[in-house]
């Protein structure tokens, strides 16, 4: 059991990441500060079942994940997601390099990779459909393990596993069309590069 | 380098990069990665994207939601 009286001083170091992954699920400032508000309100409430010494992390997210899916998600603004046909395996690094790990080909990966800014990767997150979104959200950003996804979502592993395969590779494809946009994809089919 | 070697490495590619793997097949996929550039290119590639990913998300929490998560917990304790 938790002592209430010792919430704040538990639960604030966590404010600044569940913010962070506030505003990946939500899309919008004052959205995800209605959303982390309201997650510290019910977590406070509710801190007398928390077993301390268990994972306040992962409690704060599973939290944060029910807030939002109840109220927030239909009111999100819904920007245009990315198309889901069959995408492969490696979809960017495959895109990006060529045969044999040249040099020529580890320039240009690393030339990718430090090529994106901050809002390519953010609207890429965003841009992922809700079911894979929040998977890839806990586990590429947060570092959640397949487990604690489990938990915090409420969906078996199976499904945890089988989702982040997806929404990676979506992921992948929405960045792969901003450094399109960006022009950090130029020497592909160009043979004389 | 056996093509089976390889699609067996990075079938596993993201386990090995989630750390839900057991021990023995995280050394025996380093072992390969070390014979192996191709495969050893891919899972460096997959490692740094993951980590721009995770260092391109971070947001800066506004100071006043941080003053507004105090006052509400206060608020409520009264």
């Amino acid at each position: 059991m938790a002592d209430q009286a010792n919430f704040e001083n538990d639960a604030m170091q966590y404010a600044p990441q569940l913010y962070a992954a506030a505003m990946r699920m939500t899309r919008n400032t004052s959205d995800a500060e209605d959303l982390v508000q309201e997650t510290f309100l019910k977590a406070y409430r509710a801190y007398h079942t928390f077993t301390h010494g268990t994972n306040l992390k992962a409690w704060l997210y599973r939290i944060l994940t029910n807030t939002f899916i109840n109220r927030y998600r239909k009111q999100a603004r819904r920007p245009k997601e990315v198309d889901l046909g069959e995408l492969e395996d490696l979809y960017l690094y495959r895109r990006v390099s060529s045969a044999g790990a040249t040099e020529a080909s580890r320039s240009a990966e690393e030339e990718l990779l430090s090529g994106f800014v901050d809002s390519d990767v953010k609207q890429a997150v965003e841009a992922l459909p809700e079911h894979f979104r929040l998977p890839v959200l806990l586990a590429d950003v947060e570092g959640f393990s397949y487990k604690e996804i489990s938990e915090i979502m409420d969906v078996p592993i199976g499904t945890v596993m089988s989702r982040l395969h997806r929404g990676r590779k979506a992921l992948q494809k929405a960045l792969w069309e901003f450094a399109g946009e960006r022009g950090l994809t130029g020497s592909t089919g160009d043979p004389h590069e | 380098m056996s093509k089976r070697t390889c699609d067996q490495a990075v079938e596993k590619i993201y386990y090995f990069l989630d750390g839900e793997i057991t021990w023995y097949r995280r050394l025996r996929i380093n072992w390969h990665l070390r014979s192996c550039p191709p495969c050893e290119g891919a899972f460096q590639f997959e490692s740094k994207l993951r980590s721009v990913v995770r260092e391109k998300s971070a947001e800066e929490i506004p100071d006043e939601l941080i003053e507004r998560l105090r006052r509400v917990l206060r608020d409520e304790t009264n």
